[in-house]
């Protein structure tokens, strides 16, 4: 009787388990579905993530209770329903007659100002670990070019002034080429050049050089020879003869002269990743189905 | 300006709604906010992006004079901007500016950023890098408000579910309505509003986070390295504008010993109280901190900024006018809100030149809410003026307090410092149009705001040290945004070949004083300036415009009269160059150089004058010409006329501009 009884109420027991199991199944709601138009051009991918944001606004209420977005939606309203940029208006009702007729979910400013809430709502949750002094040192490696310091060419340079010397420029430059042959860079008898304001000599990057003789000119010096007079070389100004000292080479700084900058830059990369991957995430939230685009 | 023809309805029309969203606008600029100066907190909130901030070690910064390699004595020419405003600015962040410190400096050094309005992936819908990098930057973000929105936008910071924060992100319009209500009051009864007391942590979380943030992105942007590519200064805007006309200073530190916190416009609301501030906090601290202030925007001050009396009515004496000389070495003579140097009819004969650049308003308030246009010119409110009335409280205090050197910088509310250019201008927001609402193909920016401009200095390196000693001894020079290259200086006795020789600035220098300088005279002998200006050789895609004109604008006090005079030095004003306004092309000729030694035909050497130069550029076109020929506008045909585009017909604002430098000036006193 006993061993009856067990079996009937392991059979109820099941069958509870079961027809609960069943039940929780068919109440679990489906995912919320999202129809996502790809316009021409547009990449898929993004169309969906910029939907699914436009979404995660709509969600949290922010069509209705964010005041820019009221803004522009009333403003639009008003000019849709041609009351001009003057009338006073009941802000609620258009409004609602603006959410009515879909704006809200398709103005290009109210879509931004909706994904700026979701991304912002995203970004907030985010926590970065500490890391280690080999992340950062890794780190320090694959974004060498934003930590070192360019390389740089140390000269002195002799001015022609194309302004001054007009057509005779060329000529004045091989004669001053022919002049400075064999001579020092001190030498007391160097050829009279023309004044200007640029600078005799320079120890700077090619970016600086360039910005005060003019694009280009830089360039034109990598391949110059060393302690000797070597040109023409042409500037926005006129042309030059140089005198290189030397080049000094682009320098590498160890992870404990640029730690905090490193961690830094490391925060901002780490996150922007993290962002992404948060982003990409929602789509598991929602049954995409797209329109339009290349599939 | 019309309001039917604006652009985005900043006009007095709207809703209620409207108007007070404008007043926000407005709120922004001239309202101060939560931050407590001269307070401490452990609570920080540093905006996320920039990662937190870790401390400076003082002892292994170097801040001496001569370290960087390519030292100069006879100093060279640094191109920067002065004014930048990052998403720390309230007003820049509401505008839908993301771009933080760090963002804005590497974008001064070089590196390609995206600009507002941002897709679903953050990506901007424009694209912008300098060509050519800035020497030095100064961030100048608004000490009132700063750092609130990383408080009220980051949940689990301090003070975010404050009520002020819930209001500011349910309805700003109304949180800066309520703060600009304060504002509006009497410079006297500025304060704090009464949730920022001593006991609200989380103004003083916002504040403190954002400045630590501002120290610690500028140092890591400061090139320490001998290489001394690029040098950063830490720096805020104190920011009052009672009533809306403007009175802004931009505070620049020497280097990174600086107050525990910025002194914000709620702190004081008068000038002096922020002088009295930096000499308690920094001047006088004994850590080795300096610091400067730059006025800006006279032209929107409604004659406040160089009002003549005291913070108590009382006119000014010689406490007042050394402490002003000892603060305020500079002014801000040009950026993206109009030029501030003159009007066309302050000088004999006239100076048409003035018209350059310049609003149809004369208060920060105007600008930002519309209405008010066209008030009647004020002198008051312009640099020049306040020179020639420097003279006079010489004479009589025996201190000038309005002898300025001249900078020149952008007022970017997106951070993008040096942004200059004419062909390519993104707008700079704050209280012109919301970059976050633009869409092509609209103009960037409203009507009347421009690209601003570059501070320059002569300095023998480029490291804080030196360019801070060329700020304080006034050697510096501003451009509407081009780099041209100007040196002027004034002495008894340069020779008329002084350009035909090898040695200008060092004969220069030994012979007199450089722009910013005092020329001291001996009995009999007159003034003779040296002045030499080379082309910006821009790049190869953008070559620079060749020069036109080179002129000397003097100013004197004459039997107690201010008197203005243009003089033309060097160049040709009627050289024919052009530009086909249809198509932008420039013709005609110019120079790459001018320079020339000139000595003063009216010369009185009773009366003290100062003298400065201006290097003027051929024509182009001003930058609204581009997107609007780009887009088929044709004034004569308002169907061309697309939304956005309506700015590209205002006829306040022609087609063509001629861009310059202006020199500081040198000034003479009788002995």
């Amino acid at each position: 009787m006993a061993r009856r009884l067990r079996t009937l109420a392991l059979f109820f027991l099941c069958g509870g388990l079961l027809h609960g199991l069943r039940q929780g199944l068919s109440e679990r709601p489906a995912p919320p579905e999202v129809t996502v138009v790809v316009r021409q051009g547009q990449d898929e991918a993004e169309a969906i993530r910029e939907e699914l944001l436009v979404r995660e606004g709509l969600g949290a209420g922010w069509a209705l209770t964010d005041p820019v977005i009221r803004d522009r939606l009333v403003r639009n309203m008003r000019f849709a329903e041609g009351q001009g940029g003057d009338a006073v208006g009941d802000d609620d009702a258009l409004l609602a007659r603006a959410v009515s007729l879909d704006m809200h979910t398709t103005d290009p400013v109210v879509r931004r100002r909706l994904m700026w809430h979701a991304r912002q709502k995203l970004r907030a949750a985010i926590e970065l670990p500490t890391p280690s002094d080999e992340v950062l040192r890794a780190h320090l490696q694959q974004h060498l070019s934003e930590f070192q310091t360019p390389a740089r060419l140390h000269f002195k340079q002799l001015f022609l002034s194309a302004q001054r010397r007009g057509a005779a420029l060329e000529a004045d430059a091989q004669a001053l080429g022919a002049a400075l042959g064999g001579r020092g860079e001190q030498d007391p008898q160097l050829p009279p050049t023309d004044p200007s304001l640029l600078p005799r000599t320079m120890h700077e990057s090619a970016s600086r050089i360039d910005a005060r003789f003019g694009e280009g000119f830089a360039r034109q010096l990598v391949r110059a020879p060393l302690s000797r007079w070597s040109g023409p070389y042409r500037s926005t100004f006129g042309v030059h003869f140089v005198w290189l000292h030397g080049r000094t080479a682009a320098s590498h700084p160890a992870l404990g002269d640029v730690r905090p900058r490193v961690l830094r830059h490391w925060q901002v990369a780490t996150r922007d990743r993290e962002m992404q991957a948060r982003i990409r995430s929602l789509e598991a939230r929602y049954a995409v189905r797209v329109q339009g685009g290349s599939t | 300006m019309d309001d039917a023809v604006q652009p985005y309805g900043l006009g007095m029309g709207g809703s209620p709604r409207r108007w007070v969203a404008q007043c926000v606008c407005a709120g922004m600029l001239v309202a101060g906010g939560c931050e407590v100066s001269s307070r401490s907190s452990p609570l920080t909130v540093a905006p996320e992006d920039d990662g937190g901030s870790e401390p400076v070690d003082p002892a292994a910064l170097n801040e001496t004079l001569g370290r960087c390699s390519d030292f100069d004595e006879l100093r060279r020419p640094f191109f920067g901007d002065t004014h930048v405003h990052t998403s720390l600015s309230l007003d820049a962040a509401l505008k839908g500016t993301r771009l933080t410190p760090a963002d804005a400096y590497r974008f001064a050094r070089g590196d390609e950023l995206e600009l507002p309005p941002y897709d679903a992936d953050g990506r901007g819908a424009r694209r912008m890098r300098l060509t050519r990098p800035l020497d030095f930057v100064a961030l100048s973000d608004h000490a009132e408000f700063l750092g609130l929105t990383a408080t009220c936008e980051t949940p689990g910071a301090p003070g975010h579910d404050s009520a002020e924060c819930e209001q500011y992100r349910s309805d700003p319009a109304l949180a800066f309505v309520i703060l600009n209500a304060l504002l509006a009051t009497a410079q006297s009864e500025v304060r704090y509003p009464d949730t920022c007391d001593e006991s609200n942590d989380f103004c003083r979380a916002a504040a403190q986070g954002a400045w630590e943030q501002v120290q610690a992105s500028a140092e890591d942007a400061y090139d320490r390295s001998a290489a001394c590519e690029f040098t950063s200064f830490v720096a805020y805007e104190w920011s009052g504008s009672p009533g809306g006309r403007n009175l802004h200073r931009n505070v620049i530190f020497r280097n990174h010993h600086v107050p525990a916190s910025p002194a914000s416009y709620l702190d004081g609301g008068y000038p002096e109280r922020l002088w009295s501030a930096l000499d308690s906090d920094c001047l006088e601290a004994g850590t080795g901190c300096d610091v400067l202030s730059i006025p800006h925007n006279s032209n929107l001050g409604a004659g406040l900024l160089f009002e003549q009396v005291q913070m108590d009515g009382a006119p000014f004496d010689e406490d007042y006018v050394a402490d002003r000389r000892r603060h305020e070495p500079l002014v801000e003579i040009f950026q993206h809100k109009s030029d501030s140097e003159c009007l066309p009819d302050q000088a004999e004969g006239g100076d048409p030149l003035c018209s350059f650049e310049k609003t149809p308003y004369h208060t920060l308030a105007a600008v930002a809410i519309g209405g008010m246009t066209r008030p009647e010119p004020n002198p008051a409110d312009y640099v020049r003026h306040a020179l020639a009335e420097g003279l006079k409280f010489e004479q009589q205090l025996g201190t000038n307090p309005f002898a300025f050197g001249f900078i020149g910088s952008t007022d970017t509310h997106q951070a993008i410092p040096g942004a200059t250019d004419e062909e390519n201008f993104a707008g700079h927001g704050g209280a012109g149009l919301d970059p976050s609402t633009w869409s092509a193909p609209a103009l960037p920016d409203l009507a009347w705001s421009n690209p601003g401009g570059l501070a320059v200095v002569w300095a023998e390196e480029n490291s804080r040290e030196a360019i801070f000693q060329a700020m304080r001894r006034r050697e510096t020079y501003g451009t509407s945004g081009p780099r041209m290259v100007l040196r002027f200086f004034g002495g008894p006795n340069y020779p008329d070949n002084l350009c035909q020789m090898d040695d200008f600035a060092a004969q220069g220098y030994a012979g007199g004083v450089p722009m910013g300088g005092d020329l001291v005279l001996s009995s009999g002998e007159s003034p003779r300036f040296a002045v030499s200006v080379m082309r910006d050789p821009g790049t190869a895609e953008q070559p620079g415009m060749p020069l036109q004109r080179l002129q000397i604008i003097k100013g004197s006090l004459v039997d107690g009269e201010s008197r203005y005079q243009v003089y033309e030095v060097a160049g040709d004003p009627d050289n024919g160059a052009s530009v086909d306004t249809a198509t932008c092309e420039t013709s005609g000729t110019g120079f790459d150089e001018l320079c020339t030694v000139w000595a003063d035909p009216d010369f009185d050497p009773a009366a003290p004058a100062f003298y400065y130069a201006r290097a003027v550029e051929n024509p182009v076109c001003r930058w609204h010409m581009y997107p609007c020929n780009a887009a088929g506008v044709r004034c004569d045909d308002p169907t061309t006329v697309a939304p956005g585009l309506e700015g590209c017909c205002d006829p306040d604002f022609g087609p063509v501009i001629q861009e310059r430098a202006w020199s500081s000036p040198i000034w003479y006193r009788p002995q």
